[in-house]
């Protein structure tokens, strides 16, 4: 029996945004985003490399090959770094294009070597389908998504086992440092962990979308809970939701497969960043402009309380001219104040405070 | 005779929990520390005062090996660190992590068990139930599910303190943690120093405020670079030993 092609692509496409948005909850949070930018392009290096060395596209050498250029990538960062006088994005920005570049002239003269530079920024998950793995003669199934499967057992069980670890050398280093949890050697672990997703990744759907799998994410699910363990679940959820509509769209459309998904995902963090229930755009918006409307409030009622007490009379006219607030907006704030019983109008059409008003102004001063 | 010394060698060591011989720290060229000669000696409240710069903090993240130590030894218990880890407990500077970290006030907590839990382990109810409690300690039950960079200041540094507590250590060391706190913070967190002084710990203390270092310690440790002097306050917090400490440059002591 064959599985149809398009249910392979959107399995490989689901189980890359998996990965990806699971192992880039943490490099969102260590504020690593450009760390997996470097180590997705210089791995290109170790594949060459390794496709070289053995002739073919095999997975393991590729896999191998693919990590240690990564780790090679996050050691000179930290050696250009830690040497002094260069800030840390300069160090990735020295890095990473000179391996890849190396990388790019090494796929140039591959020649008969199946590899093009292509192939490695945009992928090729549309050929996916027909490379296929036999056992025994037999199809069974994609080799991608064979590779993919296996990696997301590796990163669920990284994550899951050392979960604790991850946590607290992410938050509090030197804590856990002092508590003897080794956090450069997780945070070597995590690198390395990175960098075999990327490669894996990689040869399915490109650099590109794998950063933005990494990254994209990740930080809406940040904008959305205050747990880490939510910040996981959230964050695959809505890469594997990204890879789907973006799948869709792309046949819709007839367009790039992994262009369409990495769009719909920024078109995903987007929508959470203006509509985020606590952190989006409009609810800090509402929240500011609420706080402010309460600020006014007191700056209102103190001025009221001041210019009764000597013996001036006031009114949303005065109000206007004297704390120099347009007129529409002292109105409403009188007519605000009027309606919450804070002041009341005497006879001359001028405020008096009343209790309530009084007890007001005491909430704000104290 | 023999017998005598090695009982005076064991007494010494019974006395101190912290001692330090001919410590130097540098960071690159530049030196932070000085050849420090220096005990913390049980059950007191210690402070440490200095200038910026002078390396206070330097001191007590070198007792925890958080930097690296360029010349002598540090010793906790008559032991290297790394074999008493667990008799020490730590409070970072308050802007030393990020607080917007997607965790609430009890996990924060509860990460103060996890070197008790070694490697692998998962937290449980067990180790919830105690960081509930330090929580509760530092008057914070309330606000056990709260964001924690929702919490004022105050609070983030008493949430700090009931992670130390639920560390269960010997020694705590603190860096500032009085800095830029409301005054109810300030009450608690010396108050829950206090008991802990009476069941024999020690309290170390990075502080800056001078005006109230004879009230609330009674041991002090001057440092510049170079150790000024320590011992009891009454006998060494002088305003002769203080003009030294504060002296624009210090100059290294060779």
């Amino acid at each position: 029996m064959e599985i149809s092609s398009d249910l392979t692509i959107i399995g490989i496409a689901v189980l890359v945004a998996a990965n990806c948005a699971s192992i880039g909850v943490f490099l969102v949070l260590r504020q690593m985003a450009m760390m997996s930018d470097a180590i997705s392009h210089a791995v290109l290096l170790g594949i060459v490399i390794a496709v070289f060395a053995v002739g073919g596209r095999e997975p393991i050498p590729v896999i191998v090959g693919g990590v240690l250029s990564g780790i090679l990538t996050v050691s000179l960062v930290e050696l250009l770094y830690r040497s002094g006088k260069l800030k840390k994005d300069s160090s990735i920005g020295i890095v990473f294009p000179f391996l890849f570049a190396i990388g790019v002239i090494l796929v140039t003269q591959a020649g008969n070597v199946h590899i093009d530079a292509q192939h490695v920024l945009y992928g090729s998950i549309e050929f996916a389908p027909f490379d296929a793995l036999y056992l025994d003669e037999l199809n069974i199934g994609s080799k991608s998504m064979w590779v993919l499967g296996i990696l997301a057992i590796a990163n669920v069980s990284f994550i899951g086992i050392l979960y604790k670890e991850l946590k607290i050398s992410t938050f509090d280093k030197s804590l856990a440092l002092g508590m003897g949890l080794m956090p450069l050697l997780v945070h070597y672990l995590l690198m390395i962990m990175v960098a075999t997703t990327a490669v894996v990744a990689f040869e399915s759907v490109g650099a590109i979308l794998v950063i933005a799998f990494f990254i994209v994410p990740a930080s809406a699910a940040f904008l959305l809970t205050d747990r880490l363990s939510r910040m996981l679940v959230l964050s695959v959820s809505l890469g594997i939701i990204s890879a789907v509509i973006g799948y869709l769209f792309a046949i819709l459309a007839d367009v790039s497969i992994s262009g369409s998904m990495a769009s719909i995902s920024g078109l995903i963090f987007g929508l959470v960043w203006v509509f985020g229930p606590n952190r989006g755009l409009i609810s800090r918006w509402r929240r500011i402009s609420k706080q402010r409307f309460e600020v006014d409030l007191g700056i209102v009622l103190t001025h009221i309380r001041k210019e009764l007490g000597s013996n001036r009379s006031v009114s949303a006219l005065t109000i206007s001219n004297s704390l120099g607030w347009s007129k529409e907006y002292s109105k409403k704030l009188s007519e605000f104040i009027q309606e919450q019983k804070f002041v009341e109008k005497n006879t001359q059409g001028n405020f008096t405070l009343t209790d309530i008003g009084l007890k007001k102004i005491q909430n704000f001063t104290n | 005779m023999d017998q005598k010394s090695s009982k005076k060698n064991s007494s010494s060591e019974n006395e101190y929990s912290v001692l330090i011989q001919n410590l130097s720290v540098t960071y690159k060229t530049e030196p932070a520390l000085w050849n420090i000669d220096l005990n913390f000696p049980k059950a007191k409240m210690i402070a440490i005062v200095g200038p910026n710069g002078a390396g206070k903090s330097t001191l007590i993240k070198a007792v925890m090996g958080l930097v690296p130590i360029t010349a002598g030894k540090v010793s906790v218990f008559g032991k290297p660190y790394s074999k008493n880890r667990d008799k020490v407990a730590y409070v970072p500077q308050r802007g030393s992590v990020d607080w917007d970290f997607p965790t609430d006030a009890l996990d924060v907590v509860e990460m103060g068990l996890y070197g008790k839990l070694g490697w692998f382990r998962r937290p449980n109810s067990k180790t919830r139930d105690i960081a509930r409690e330090c929580l509760d300690k530092v008057g914070l039950s309330d606000y056990q599910d709260r964001q924690i960079g929702q919490l004022s200041g105050g609070q983030q540094q008493r949430v700090f303190l009931a992670r130390a507590l639920a560390q269960d250590a010997q020694i705590y060391l603190m860096d500032e943690p009085l800095n830029g706190v409301d005054v109810i913070t300030e009450k608690t967190i010396l108050s829950i120093l206090e008991n802990l002084r009476k069941e024999g710990k020690t309290i170390v203390m990075v502080h800056h405020e001078l005006q109230t270092v004879d009230k609330y310690f009674d041991w002090v440790v001057m440092v510049n670079r170079n150790l000024i002097t320590h011992g009891p306050i009454k006998e060494v917090f002088t305003k002769e030993n203080l003009d030294r400490t504060y002296q624009e440059k210090q100059r290294m002591s060779i």
